[in-house]
């Protein structure tokens, strides 16, 4: 499979606060994930996860390495340059969805449900009416799992948990992305709703077979009927990579044992 | 007996969220509340701690340690608190005071409600600290200097420092990474076990339930849905609500062959 979103040899650092030498976070990571492949990142707090992706996804620098869309290279600007200058980088913001851990926080409380699940349209300059507008908004709703009639006009505040990230997750595949980016989307909520999100982003993998997906979760048991591939980060390092089964079934590293561990009943 | 409920009824605004609750922890037990958010679980808790909100009605009887909390003046509740109750709430990073340091956080309850001397609460801190596995080092750090998961260990050796009875652990793993939520877990299973306290567990996952609890209380709707051996309830749950739970818990947790949607192995359900 060739690959949609490819980084390779990724290195990052933070600034320290009161020191001089700045911390790593990113030891040398290359991961990537295809058209209609779901890749789980896995770890810890602090493992790396989240920085790896959002670099991934064109919405953080890397110090070094580079990042690759569709065969165009995303270009990461340097020195707080807004990293916009390569048609890679310009292409992949327009193609691609993201789902953030609290739900709440990415929904604006003014907006109803039908206002905030179409912005992406506007914002791809999409000019429908507001008819065409309930049709793809209530299409992209039924597919993460709720009913349109009952969400359309509701506001963030009449929601679940549940209810407010499938909301998210509508929202993030309506203007039809080629790569999701789900960072930690259940950690927020409770088990019967987390159940609903699983059930939600594989019924989306469905009815867009060729979408590429990335969830990050501290979680293998969330990830196991989701992801075709696993990358499992310790403190910025590659621990290591494999289709789920393997990964799961049979892991090669004591930290991935822990966490298999740790995700058993 | 550590705590024994009868006939709890609590409304807020006049809509029940607890309803006719009876629930009761014997002494060195361990025991849990499931159920979903919004279940009124938290409630009932906030109930014994005298910690409900403002315009709260509560009625019926809720004993700690022997002691009605239940309109109960706030001295007596502020004592019963302090002294026969640990609290290990959800968020640590919240609950920590920010410009206090770990040593002035731990000592706080032993300065409130004991009449000990600087050095004796200076030992029993820094012994607290090694028992919740934290280095004494941190003793002197502030709570944004540490992780997560030391930031959990400070808050239950703050619980904890008063050697209570009575610890209620309320979604304490909840915002945790899944290794340090379980060691987080396994830490407060053995100090409660070797202080010889009960413990009140309010969780909405069951894999979380089997390792800190043997028995357990299932809250649907603020009433008792079902209550029994946690190791039963997860092999053969009668209520719905039961039942919603532990499928949930299920799907979301790793197979002995992982790749298998249904149905799971249970003999690891039980207490340790």
């Amino acid at each position: 499979m060739t690959a949609l979103v490819a980084a390779n040899h990724i290195v990052k650092t933070f600034p320290r606060a009161g020191a001089s030498e700045r911390q790593q976070v990113l030891f040398d990571v290359s991961a990537s994930v295809g058209a209609g492949e779901c890749l789980a990142v896995i770890g810890g707090s602090g493992s790396g996860k989240s920085t790896l992706t959002r670099i991934m996804l064109g919405l953080e620098n890397a110090d070094s390495g580079d990042v690759s869309y569709a065969g165009m290279p995303v270009v990461a600007g340097r020195g707080g340059r807004l990293p916009g200058s390569s048609d890679g980088f310009r292409a992949l913001r327009r193609e691609s969805g993201l789902v953030f851990q609290n739900p709440f926080a990415s929904l604006d409380p003014r907006w109803t449900v039908l206002r905030s699940v179409a912005e992406p349209l506007v914002l791809a300059g999409r000019r429908l009416s507001r008819g065409d507008a309930v049709e793809v908004v209530s299409r992209a709703l039924r597919t993460a799992g709720l009913e349109p009639e009952d969400m359309l006009d509701r506001l963030p505040s009449e929601l679940s948990g549940g209810q407010a990230q499938r909301v998210a997750i509508a929202r993030a595949i309506v203007a039809e992305p080629r790569v999701i980016l789900a960072d930690e989307p259940m950690s927020a909520i409770d088990v019967t709703a987390r159940v609903q999100i699983l059930d939600a982003l594989n019924a989306i993998r469905a009815a867009h077979p060729d979408m590429a997906l990335i969830v990050v979760s501290h979680d293998l048991g969330v990830v196991q009927h989701l992801a075709d591939r696993i990358l499992v980060l310790h403190d910025g390092h590659m621990v290591e990579t494999g289709p789920t089964e393997t990964v799961l079934g049979g892991p090669a590293e004591d930290y991935t044992r822990q966490l298999v561990a740790a995700a058993s009943l | 007996m550590g705590v024994d409920i009868r006939g709890l009824n609590v409304a807020i605004g006049g809509r029940p969220v607890v309803r006719d609750v009876n629930l009761s922890v014997g002494d060195g037990e361990r025991v849990g509340l499931i159920g979903s958010s919004g279940s009124g679980k938290s409630m009932i808790a906030k109930s014994l701690l005298g910690l409900l909100p403002r315009g709260a009605e509560a009625s019926g009887s809720a004993a700690l340690g022997g002691t009605e909390a239940i309109g109960a003046a706030e001295r007596t509740l502020a004592d019963l608190r302090g002294r026969y109750v640990g609290v290990v709430f959800q968020n640590p990073g919240a609950t920590l005071n920010p410009v206090a340091t770990v040593m002035r956080q731990v000592e706080l309850p032993l300065r409130l409600h004991y009449d000990l001397g600087r050095d004796e609460r200076r030992d029993r801190v820094m012994s607290m600290l090694r028992k919740v596995g934290l280095d004494e080092s941190v003793a002197g750090k502030y709570p944004h200097e540490l992780s997560g998961g030391q930031q959990q260990r400070v808050g239950i050796a703050t619980a904890l420092i008063t050697s209570p009875r009575l610890i209620v652990a309320d979604e304490p793993t909840t915002a945790l990474d899944s290794i340090i939520q379980r060691q987080i877990v396994d830490l407060l299973v053995s100090l409660v076990d070797d202080a010889g306290a009960s413990m009140l567990f309010i969780t909405h996952d069951f894999s979380v339930l089997a390792r800190a609890t043997t028995r357990c209380y299932v809250i649907d709707d603020g009433a008792v849905a079902e209550e029994g051996r946690t190791a039963r309830l997860l092999a053969a749950p009668n209520a719905d609500a039961t039942r919603g739970l532990v499928a949930s818990a299920r799907r979301l947790t790793l197979s002995a062959e992982p790749m298998a949607a249904e149905p799971m192995t249970v003999e690891q359900g039980g207490a340790r």
